[in-house]
């Protein structure tokens, strides 16, 4: 209570807090001599935190720039926090409460969350009023968006500077923000403005405020800025942020304020908790900090070499990290609804006590979260419409990461002789739905169908792109990866940006094999619900005179039309590599060598990474029982264990 | 304890007869999955890759398409556990019978004999012995879990880790002094002609809590031993591996022999039972002779 007195004091009083200190905060020191990124949206916010009522009280200001030649007579804001008002929010509604295998506490009151803001004005100017607007359903209960009239327009380059005031009460985490008794994982936190688009900006014909409503399965799209901000909270806290620590001072009431500095980034998200443990590492230019939950400290350096891991492959095959630190938070257990969550600089992984090696949990987490900095962060794709180019080509990375570090085969899992790879159990979660046609990967995640935003979006999005990098090759797809990358870094790249790279380059470098572009190819896996099965129906091989001829089928069972390898293996050694377009229903290949034929592989290369049974790609006329042999014979075994262990009972 | 072993192992068409019976339960199952998985896999060069060892993708992919074809097997193997469970009750009177005459081997017609006058004894023992494990396994087990929960607060993971994990310890320890009382009352229900099961279950719990170490840790000396073959079974899998016929056939016979090493273990144990009956409750008098069933 003694301290909740003081909170309240200096809550209502925050002008108080400078006579209460010892020391005084430091100017904020740039990062990049010059800057990175447009820097649209320019925010200065103070904040405290009361972790007794979970309540975060701010001020901001926030410039924001138009870089648009329109005039803009309305400003749009996100208030993400109101999502957890009640249950009438669209996320709510669309969530029904359960996330990522958590779920709200509906008859909890404190498991609620909200955004108040309380006063908006133009510096030195009128206050300003607002209304929330709906712009995605007709939801009048939703209030996570808000549009705010200019009474002056503002043209084109000209910027405007608001004043806002507001609190915010943390939900209960459940869904990536909040708390979870005295561990707090702050995102989404504050009055956030939208993207204007100009005409020619991603799909917009003219111009447009891109401003979504917070839905269950969206992340985010934001403009790019630079983010000064104090964070007070009780001294025994440690916190880390978004960005670099510029200092702290102590305050007699027991609580202290630090101030972070963050450039070229799209968003800012911090941390809190009395309990971590620190462990520090470098990567080149990069400090790597992970703060861990004291029973998980000996995982430090899992953490520590993913990250290294991750920061060194996308260093080679994609572009650099430009930012000078990572920061790696590890939720507790109890708060993993806040686990595998990215911010700019900062990410949270999620393990649990004494998890053994051989299960790549905190590595996968790691790899995945620190690949989103490149395609959440340095390429701000617009994540409620096109979350796939977030998501789907992270994915992709992690399963190349994870493959190459940890072995393809092992990569994901490897214990007691259970072995996955990461890449493979990214493709395992789409080809083996009960409907791989149930969707596009391309689509609002809101009309995605549903429960299957997630293997639309990543699984099947990571499958086609290994797909595609099996048809046009590694060397080429790194190519046209780090071409969208330069192209695109700190802008906003929808799929027609990625297209157009790829029949820029692919073409050429393929020697036009596959035609004049990949439209064909995006026309089936990203829009289209298109699925691949390629099946080897037959092979046969008959002695005419001192020749052998030999026929292979093979069949399209599904609708996509991919173009496909065929690899012969003769009896004298010999090897033929055929090719088919894959357009037909069916195509027999007939060849006269001197040899029998012994096998045929259809893909043997498993460049169709997206076919849905590889099992059906190739056929022996030399077949072996003795996999079905060790199999029965195991079979037998743990069933004769199974009725001894019964035996016991008797 | 080495006696009865020797006792045990004089008798081996009993234990072959016991061996051959859940081997052919197994057949039951294993040899439709043999002709079953062998015309499934359609002569595909990628099911060669599960014999180096575990392949995720080929293992999905041959699951997703035939796993309906798979599925009944398993479940076969449920049913003969069952029915597996049934015939243990049934052979516990012809086990116990090899060393209630130790002086010759037990010939297989006494043997059947013994089984079928004790088996409704035994069946009436298992249904007063199941209730007692099922509380005795999970009430612990569930407390734990229960105060993991109620208390989650209080404790760190490793904290709430030691709950879940103390609870079943507790309860694998109770199990196990239940499945050890049941053993002791088998042989009481034998020697001394006991018709009442829960009288014999009560009689038995008495002495095995009078003389823990001679019972219950020779018991759980023999699941020691138990646990061991296993390792041991493991560390030869690892080294053998299943990648060619010889290989399969080798790590064949290893099965088997562990399996014959498991019954051996039983017919051990109720060995031990016996003669540590005999030793502490003063009793040794030959069991009653075989006659009409009861």
């Amino acid at each position: 209570m003694f301290m909740h007195t003081f909170y309240r004091l200096f809550l209502i009083c925050p002008w108080l807090l400078p006579l209460l200190s010892f020391g005084q905060l430091p100017a904020p020191k740039p990062i990049f001599p010059t800057p990175l990124s447009p820097r649209i949206a320019n925010y200065q916010i103070k904040v405290s935190l009361n972790p007794v009522t979970k309540r975060l009280t701010g001020q901001q200001t926030l410039t924001w720039h138009n870089t648009s030649n329109d005039v803009i007579r309305e400003l749009q804001f996100h208030l993400y926090l109101n999502a957890f008002k009640d249950r009438n929010s669209t996320f709510m509604r669309e969530s029904g409460g359960q996330l990522r295998g958590d779920y709200i506490d509906s008859d909890d009151k404190d498991a609620w969350g909200w955004t108040n803001l309380k006063s908006m004005k133009v510096k030195g100017g009128e206050a300003l009023v607002w209304q929330f607007i709906q712009p995605d359903d007709l939801n009048t209960d939703d209030r996570t968006v808000i549009r705010v009239p200019l009474s002056t327009p503002l043209g084109p380059g000209q910027s405007i500077t608001l004043d806002m005031a507001f609190d915010a009460k943390l939900p209960k985490i459940f869904a990536r923000t909040g708390f979870s008794r005295d561990f707090f994982l702050v995102g989404q936190w504050f009055p956030k403005i939208g993207v204007y688009e100009p005409a020619g900006t991603r799909y917009a014909r003219q111009g447009q405020w891109n401003c979504h409503q917070f839905h269950a399965h969206s992340e985010f799209y934001a403009d790019y800025g630079v983010y000064d901000v104090d964070i007070t909270t009780p001294k025994e806290f440690w916190v880390e942020a978004t960005g670099l620590m510029q200092g702290e001072v102590m305050h007699k009431n027991g609580t202290k304020t630090l101030r972070y500095h963050a450039e070229d980034v799209v968003d800012f998200a911090w941390t809190a908790s009395p309990r971590f443990q620190e462990a520090t590492s470098q990567w080149k230019h990069v400090k790597i900090t992970v703060l861990l939950q004291p029973e998980h400290a000996d995982q430090a350096e899992r953490h520590i070499d993913a990250a290294k891991a991750a920061l060194a492959y996308f260093d080679k095959h994609l572009g650099k990290y430009p930012f000078p630190n990572l920061t790696i938070v590890d939720p507790p257990v109890h708060a993993m609804g806040a686990a595998g969550m990215e911010y700019p600089t900062f990410i949270t992984a999620g393990t649990v006590w004494q998890i053994p090696k051989g299960i790549r949990m905190p590595e996968t987490v790691t790899v995945h979260e620190f690949g989103h900095q490149y395609f959440m962060q340095l390429l701000a794709s617009n994540e409620f419409e096109e979350a796939w180019l977030d998501e789907g080509f992270n994915q992709y990375y992690e399963g190349r990461i994870m493959d190459e570090t940890y072995g393809p085969k092992t990569s994901a899992a490897d214990l007691f002789g259970y072995r996955i790879g990461d890449l493979e159990n990214s493709r395992d979660g789409y080809v083996h739905l009960d409907n791989p046609a149930i969707g596009p990967s391309f689509g609002n995640t809101w009309q995605l169908p549903d429960t299957y935003y997630g293997v639309l979006t990543y699984s099947k999005t990571a499958t086609w792109l290994r797909t595609l990098e099996g048809l046009l090759g590694r060397k080429i797809m790194d190519e046209i990866m780090q071409t969208y990358f330069q192209r695109w870094q700190f802008k906003h790249p929808n799929a027609n940006s990625f297209i157009a790279i790829v029949n820029e380059i692919a073409p050429a470098r393929t020697g036009f094999r596959y035609g004049n572009d990949m439209n064909w190819f995006f026309d089936q896996v990203l829009y289209g619900d298109n699925v691949c099965d390629y099946k080897l129906v037959s092979v046969a091989s008959k002695k005419q005179g001192k020749q052998y001829t030999s026929t292979v089928r093979i069949d399209r069972l599904g609708d996509a039309r991919m173009p496909v390898d065929v690899l012969l293996h003769f009896a004298d050694g010999k090897e033929l590599m055929l090719f088919w377009d894959g357009k037909g229903r069916t195509k027999t290949f007939t060849v006269t060598e001197p040899a029998e034929l012994i096998r045929a592989e259809a893909d043997p290369k498993q460049k169709l990474y997206i076919d849905t049974n590889f099992n059906n790609n190739s056929l022996t006329r030399q077949p072996t029982s003795a996999p079905a042999a060790k199999y029965a014979a195991k079979v037998l075994f743990w069933i004769q264990n199974w009725l001894h262990w019964l035996a016991w009972l008797a | 304890m080495l006696t009865t072993l020797q006792q045990t192992l004089r008798s081996g068409r009993i234990l072959t007869i016991i061996y051959l019976t859940s081997t052919v339960l197994g057949l039951l199952v294993a040899i439709p999955m043999y002709s079953t998985l062998t015309r499934l896999d359609g002569n595909s060069l990628a099911v060669n890759e599960l014999l180096a060892g575990f392949d995720y993708t080929v293992f999905q992919d041959f699951m997703h398409e035939h796993g309906e074809a798979i599925s009944p097997l398993l479940s076969v193997g449920r049913w003969t556990g069952v029915v597996y469970l049934f015939l243990s009750i049934w052979f516990t009177g012809g086990l116990l019978m090899m060393f209630a005459r130790p002086s010759a081997p037990l010939s297989v017609n006494l043997f059947w004999q013994a089984c079928l006058h004790y088996v409704r004894r035994y069946l009436r023992l298992f249904a007063v012995t199941l209730p007692f494990l099922l509380a005795a396994f999970l009430i612990p087990l569930l407390a734990g879990i229960l105060v993991a929960v109620l208390a989650e607060e209080q404790f760190t993971e490793r904290g709430l880790f030691w709950l879940v994990f103390g609870g079943f310890a507790v309860g694998f320890v109770l199990a196990s002094l239940v499945l050890c009382v049941s053993d002791y009352a088998k042989v009481l229900l034998l020697k001394e002609d006991e018709q009442g099961s829960l009288r014999a279950f009560g009689k038995a719990g008495r002495l095995v809590l009078r003389h823990p170490l001679a019972t219950l840790g020779r018991y759980w000396a023999l699941i020691g031993i138990g646990t061991v073959l296993f390792g041991l079974y493991f560390l030869l899998d690892s080294l053998i591996g299943m990648d060619s016929w010889l290989t399969i056939i080798l790590m064949l016979v290893v099965q088997q022999a562990f399996i014959f090493s498991r019954i051996v273990l039983k017919g051990w144990n109720l060995g031990i039972v016996y003669a540590v009956y005999e030793q502490y409750a003063g009793s040794r008098s030959e069991a009653v002779p075989v006659g009409k069933p009861d």
